[in-house]
C-alpha cells in the first residue's frame, strides 16, 4: 500500500499539495467519464419526447418532466414486470441463503464418506457455462410444465443449482471459523444438529449471509437469458426480458426507454449503495462472482 | 423361507438399533442437510450436462421425438459458413477486450491505490456499472450510440472529431460492444487489481527506492511481476466471460449488422430456441465448451513462462 505520507526528508511543500491535487483531478476526471452514461440516461428520461430532437442538443432537460416514468408506469406492463422480478429475485435469493449454508454446513460440521470428492465436484461446477445446460433445462422445464411460468427461475436455487458454488464456498469459509468450544459446547448440551446449524452457526455466519443475500439477489434480478429462455409471455416476463420487449415490440420512444431502463437499475442501485463496502471486500477476497 | 425370515427379522431389528445409536442419526442429519444440493447436482447440473451431451447426437424439434443421427450435427457445423463466422466474431470479441480491460482495469488500480480521504467513493464509482444488468447496460449504450442524439456521438462532435454510425456500420458494432462491456467490467478487474497490490510487501519498494529506482522501474521490476498471479487469474476469468457474451450482442444489434456480431452463443440461442433445432444448439454449445476448455488449459500451461510466484 502507497501512501503519501509526509517523509522526514521532505516537509510539507507545495510539492506535494500539487501531486495530491493532480491525483484528484485525474480520479475525478475518470469518475465523470464514467457516470457520464447513466447521467445521460436521466437527462434523456427527463425530456420531453418533443424537445428530445432539438438541435442543438441541452445537455440540462428544460423544461424537465417526469411524464416518461408515469408513461412506462401506466401504458405498459412495468408494474408487472417489476413485481415478477422481486418475486423471483426474493425467492431466489432465500433458496440460495437455505441450499448453500445446508451444504456448507455439513462439509463443515459432519464426517461423511466422499466429503472432499464432494468439494472437488461443487468446484467443477464452476466451470460450467449456462449456456451448455440451457436447452436441456428448456426441455426439463417444458416436461415439467413449467414454461411461461416463474418456476425456472427461482426453483433451482432452493437446489444450489449452477449458481451454489459461489455461496457454499463462501459460507464454508464462515462456519469454518465457528470456534471449536461453541460446538463441543452444544453437543454437551444435548443439542442435536439442528440444533447446531441453526442456533450457533447460522447467527456467526450473519455478515457472511447478508454477502450472499446481496449477491443472490442482484444475480438473480439481472439475469436475462433465464427469462427469455423459459418466457415468452408478457405476464411472466421479469424486468430485463421486459426492456428487450419494449425495444422489438413496440415503438417506444427513446425518452421512456430511458425511463424503463432507470426503473429497471434502481433495485441493484440502491442495495448497491448501502452495500458496497461489503461487496467490493468480499470481490477483493474471493475474486469470483458465480 | 424360515431362514429369510429370520434374516429380515434379524436386519430389521439392527436397523432399529441402529437409528437409536448416535452414529446412524449422523447419518440421517447428514442426508438431511446434503439433500437439496445432492437433488440439484443430479436435477439441474449432472443430468442436463449428460443429456446436452447425449442430445448433441440427435436431430431434436421437441415436437417429436428425438432421432439419433451419430455426429452429422458436428459435420453439419463444420460446413456452416455461420458456424465460422460466430467463431470469427467471438475470438475477434475476446482479442479486442482482453487487453483492453486488463490495461485499463491495471491502470485504474494503480491510479486508485492510495490512502487519500475519499478514496472510496471513487472505488465504489468505478465498479458501480458492474452491478446493474448487462440488459439495461445494453439498452442504454444502444442510445449513447445513437448516430445523431446520443452522447458519443455528441462527444465527438466536441472534440471536432469525426461521428460515426457506431452499430449500424459493420466495422465499429462490434468495437462499440467491446467498449460497453470495459465499461462494465472495468471497476471489476480493478477490484481484483487492489487486492493484489495490497498484497505487495512494502519492503520491496523501500528496497528499490533505496536502490535509486524511479517510479517506472519500481513498476516494471517489483509491481507487474509480483502482480503477476493476480493478473493471470483476471486474464483466465476474462476470457472466460468473454466466450459467454450474449446479452449485449441480443440487445443492442441481435447480432447484426449482416452478421457482424453474431457470436458463438447467440448462434446457440437461435438454433436452439428461434429454429427449436435443440440437438444443432448442443452440438454448439458442447464445442464452445471445448475450445473454452482448451484455451483455459493452454493458459495454465502458459503460465510458468511469465508468471512469478515468491
Amino acid at each position: 500500500m502507497k501512501t503519501i505520507t509526509v517523509s522526514r526528508q521532505a516537509p510539507p511543500t507545495y510539492r506535494t499539495f500539487l501531486r495530491v491535487l493532480s491525483i484528484y483531478l485525474l480520479l475525478t476526471v475518470i469518475a465523470i467519464i464514467f457516470l457520464s452514461p447513466i447521467f445521460w440516461m436521466l437527462k434523456t428520461a427527463l425530456t420531453r419526447t418533443g424537445d428530445l430532437f432539438l438541435m442543438p442538443i441541452r445537455i440540462i432537460p428544460n423544461p424537465m418532466v417526469f411524464t416518461n416514468f408515469q408513461t412506462i408506469w401506466h401504458n405498459y406492463p412495468f408494474p408487472r414486470f417489476y413485481l415478477n422480478s422481486f418475486q423471483v429475485a426474493i425467492l431466489a435469493t432465500i433458496g440460495q441463503l437455505l441450499s448453500c449454508s445446508f451444504t456448507a454446513f455439513a462439509l463443515t460440521n459432519l464426517k461423511f464418506p466422499g466429503r472432499n470428492l464432494l468439494l472437488i465436484i461443487i468446484l467443477g461446477t464452476m466451470m460450467i457455462p449456462f449456456q451448455v445446460i440451457m436447452v436441456p433445462l428448456f426441455i426439463l422445464m417444458s416436461k415439467l410444465g413449467w414454461l411461461d411460468t416463474l418456476l425456472p427461475l427461482w426453483v433451482p436455487p432452493f437446489f444450489g443449482g449452477i449458481t451454489g458454488a459461489f455461496g457454499i464456498f463462501l459460507l464454508r469459509q464462515a462456519f469454518l471459523a465457528v470456534p471449536r468450544e461453541l460446538i463441543e459446547a452444544a453437543a454437551i448440551d444435548g443439542g442435536n444438529l439442528f440444533d447446531l446449524y441453526w442456533r450457533i452457526c447460522l447467527p456467526l455466519a450473519k455478515p457472511h449471509l447478508a454477502v450472499l443475500g446481496v449477491f443472490a439477489f442482484m444475480t438473480s434480478w439481472n439475469d436475462f437469458l433465464g427469462p427469455i429462455i423459459f418466457i415468452t409471455h408478457t405476464d411472466t416476463m421479469t424486468v430485463t426480458g421486459g426492456l428487450s420487449f419494449f425495444q422489438a415490440q413496440w415503438h417506444v420512444y427513446w425518452s421512456e426507454l430511458m425511463a424503463g431502463t432507470f426503473l429497471a437499475m434502481i433495485p441493484t442501485l440502491i442495495i448497491y449503495i448501502f452495500s458496497q463496502r461489503f461487496f467490493i471486500e468480499t470481490i477483493a477476497t474471493t475474486g469470483l462472482k458465480g | 423361507m424360515e431362514r429369510t425370515v429370520e434374516i429380515s427379522e434379524s436386519w430389521l431389528g439392527r436397523a432399529l438399533k441402529a437409528i437409536r445409536s448416535p452414529k446412524m442419526a449422523n447419518a440421517g442429519w447428514t442426508l438431511f442437510f446434503l439433500l437439496p444440493y445432492l437433488i440439484g447436482l443430479v436435477v439441474f447440473v449432472a443430468g442436463p450436462i449428460i443429456a446436452a451431451f447425449a442430445i448433441s447426437f440427435t436431430r431434436w424439434d421437441i415436437l417429436t421425438a428425438p432421432i439419433f443421427i451419430g455426429l452429422k450435427n458436428y459435420q453439419n457445423l463444420i460446413q456452416d459458413e455461420l458456424f465460422w463466422q460466430s467463431l470469427y466474431n467471438t475470438l475477434y470479441y475476446i482479442v479486442l477486450i482482453v487487453p483492453a480491460e486488463i490495461l485499463l482495469a491495471f491502470f485504474l488500480a494503480l491510479a486508485i491505490n492510495r490512502s487519500l480521504g475519499g478514496i472510496t467513493v471513487y472505488r465504489a464509482v468505478l465498479f458501480m456499472p458492474f452491478v446493474l444488468s448487462l440488459a439495461s447496460i445494453g439498452l442504454l449504450w444502444a442510445w449513447l450510440y445513437s448516430p445523431d442524439f446520443g452522447l458519443i456521438n455528441y462527444a465527438l462532435k466536441s472534440l471536432h472529431l469525426p461521428t460515426l454510425t457506431w452499430l449500424a456500420n459493420t466495422t465499429w458494432a462490434m468495437p462499440a460492444i467491446v467498449l460497453t462491456s470495459v465499461w462494465r467490467n472495468a471497476g471489476y478487474y480493478m477490484v481484483i487489481f487492489l487486492a493484489g497490490l495490497q498484497g505487495i510487501p512494502g519492503e520491496l519498494y523501500e528496497a528499490a527506492n533505496l536502490d535509486g529506482a524511479g517510479p517506472l522501474k519500481r513498476l516494471w521490476h517489483v509491481t507487474i511481476p509480483l502482480l503477476s498471479p493476480t493478473t493471470f487469474f483476471i486474464l483466465v476469468i476474462a476470457v472466460i466471460w468473454a466466450f459467454h457474451v450474449f446479452d449485449l450482442t441480443y440487445i443492442m444489434t441481435r447480432g447484426g449488422p449482416s452478421n457482424a456480431t453474431y457470436t458463438m452463443v447467440y448462434f446457440i440461442y437461435e438454433s436452439g430456441f428461434r429454429w427449436y433445432k435443440m440437438g444443432y444448439a448442443s452440438a454448439l454449445a458442447f464445442i464452445l465448451f471445448a475450445v473454452t476448455m482448451v484455451i483455459t488449459i493452454v493458459q495454465f500451461v502458459v503460465q510458468r513462462r511469465w508468471v512469478y510466484y515468491q
